[in-house]
């Protein structure tokens, strides 16, 4: 089932290297941007480089964005249909789809980001813990867990909105703002700390990063861990409610 | 009892929109929405085996009543039972069962070849590797594929795509099947092919077969017992050849005279609908026809004389104005 949803992913090879190219250019605006500030405590140059480099990474491995696709080709233009006829979860058919694309984009960044290391270590600061290390892998594990079922959580709006571009809009900028993606999150005010450490977006990019940067403690990756468990169980069912609701308004259009 | 509908409905909530950018404006506030009845109360019941014909106008909820029959559908009202299943829970046990087929629906990949669509179906099907590798050599075989597997499915041509579709569609041997248009766009070749092929499936697997056609040829070759249904409502549920006889009081002679004739001399010979130079096709009732031909043949000197059954489609609009005067 994974290999031949994998092998479908990976007939076009230009689409991948554009988006991973395109993932690229704002954080390497902003690392630019970043080299001008001086002075942030806790944070040197090589921390704010690695971070948005990181970021990256995190975004490419991380970052699910089935909601386009199930929004359009599915509900709006009835592709659902020949999935809905078969007796397969729709759940796990869009999960193999979208870790092929992350698989393949995350070993693009990856190689990159290797690249980079290779020619500029000093300009990177990251654990070198086994503990830490390890559960830093398995963040970001459950952080790419977490953005799919959110992300399928967004497609579902699509069954009761006949223009969900608008929505879609608003969620990415959302979780561009607080995801880390922009800035450091450390860096934002700190009247925004309690809403960003609740808000489920930190952990999907920022929680993961520094996780790798080595910048926190056993408990508070633990901590990191335990949040995202939460926000996944809260999103998986907030998933299935609005499945079974959407459903029922499907009108299996297109034919 | 294989499948059983009982007062089915589906209603659809469509909002109205004023024509013209005033009507935009007004519907950005305020929208008025009314009940789109696409099934209203429809009932039937098939045994295993049968082969059915959904005959009905464009609308007439044919296609709304096979999407609830197949779980894609949550009926508005009534009861759906099929294979002892309620559809619209689209339980795995009863989807390995079913199969629905849409006219020019793609289900299989673009870019891979369709061999390799059948195999995923075979792993969603959970399909034994005997039972696939049997089948999918019957289907072939029927349906004369073999030498296209292989290839790309954007490079086939819409036969060959149609019969792999069928084949992805079918390659689970599915009890239970619900065409949907199935002949539509094809050429006549293809078209009869088709036909031939639902024939052959319904006789060897003992398939219930559901389908639903504007061509009168599909429903004349292949059904026993029709199904038709107009506005959401069945108008009729019988064998074919009844209503060909019940609503068939009439038969056509078509004659060619010699020499042109007027209407005027025609007429007390049986109602004239249609008279074209030297050809005449009259209306008569069946007793009175060979007394017509008869007298026809005594009182004109006659090229050729035709008499024909009033084909189906006559028919079947007859049925349709008739039951719909009624209401």
């Amino acid at each position: 089932m994974f290999l031949l949803q994998f092998q479908e992913v990976i007939e076009d090879r230009s689409r991948i290297v554009v988006w991973v190219l395109l993932a690229c250019i704002a954080p390497l605006v902003l690392i630019l941007f970043w080299r001008g500030v001086k002075d942030i405590p806790g944070w040197t140059s090589a921390d704010i480089t690695s971070y948005y480099l990181f970021t990256i990474v995190m975004y490419a491995i991380v970052m699910c964005h089935q909601e386009e696709h199930i929004a359009t080709t599915d509900i709006q233009e009835g592709g659902l249909t020949a999935y809905l006829l078969k007796p397969f979860s729709y759940f796990w058919l869009t999960f193999f789809n979208e870790v092929s694309y992350r698989i393949i984009e995350g070993i693009v960044a990856l190689v990159i980001l290797a690249g980079f290391i290779l020619f500029f270590p000093r300009l990177f600061s990251f654990t070198n813990d086994p503990a830490t290390f390890a559960l830093s892998i398995l963040i970001v594990i459950v952080a790419f867990l977490l953005t799919f079922v959110f992300k399928m959580g967004v497609g579902m709006l699509a069954f009761w909105m006949t223009e969900s571009k608008g929505a879609f809009e608003a969620v990415n900028m959302t979780i561009t703002l607080f995801s880390g993606i922009l800035m450091p999150l450390a860096f934002l005010p700190n009247w925004l700390e309690p809403i960003t450490s609740f808000l489920p977006f930190s952990y999907m990019i920022y929680f993961p990063v520094i996780a790798f940067e080595g910048k926190l403690s056993i408990p508070e990756l633990w901590h990191v861990l335990g949040m995202q468990l939460v926000w996944l169980v809260v999103f998986y069912f907030l998933y299935q409610k609005l499945w079974k609701e959407g459903l029922k308004q499907y009108t299996a259009v297109g034919q | 009892m294989v499948i059983s509908v009982s007062h089915l409905s589906k209603y659809y909530q469509v909002h109205k929109k004023e024509a013209g950018f005033r009507g935009s404006l007004k519907s950005l506030f305020h929208r008025s929405y009314y009940d789109a009845k696409a099934v209203d109360g429809i009932s039937f019941e098939i045994e295993e085996g049968e082969l059915i014909g959904f005959i009905g106008p464009n609308g007439a909820g044919k296609t709304t009543t096979l999407k609830c029959l197949s779980g894609l559908l949550y009926p508005t009202d009534g009861k759906v039972d099929v294979l002892g299943y309620t559809p619209f829970e689209r339980k795995h046990a009863f989807l390995k069962q079913i199969s629905l087929v849409m006219g020019q629906k793609n289900q299989l990949w673009w870019d891979l070849p369709a061999s390799d669509s059948f195999l995923l179906n075979k792993e969603i099907y959970e399909i034994p590797d005997k039972q696939y590798a049997e089948t999918l050599e019957e289907l072939t075989e029927l349906l004369d594929v073999k030498d296209i597997l292989q290839v790309q499915v954007r490079k086939l041509s819409l036969g060959q795509r149609m019969k792999c579709e069928l084949i992805a569609a079918l390659i689970h041997k599915p009890k239970v099947l619900f065409l949907d248009e199935p002949t539509i766009g094809l050429d006549v070749v293809m078209q009869q092919k088709l036909r031939d092929f639902v024939k052959e499936y319904n006789k060897r697997y003992k398939a219930t077969i559901l389908l639903t056609s504007h061509y009168m040829k599909d429903v004349e070759q292949l059904c026993e017992r029709i199904i038709i249904i107009d506005h959401g409502k069945v108008l009729y549920d019988g064998s074919l050849a009844d209503i060909v006889k019940k609503y068939s009081q009439y038969k056509a002679i078509s004659v060619v005279f010699e020499k042109s004739v007027p209407a005027a001399k025609l007429t007390k010979f049986g109602k004239l609908i249609e008279l074209d130079g030297t050809k005449a096709v009259f209306s008569v009732p069946r007793e009175a026809t060979s007394q017509t031909a008869a007298k026809l043949l005594q009182t004109f000197p006659v090229d050729d004389l035709n008499i024909e059954e009033p084909n189906m489609e006559d028919i079947i609009a007859d049925v349709f104005s008739t039951k719909a005067a009624k209401r």
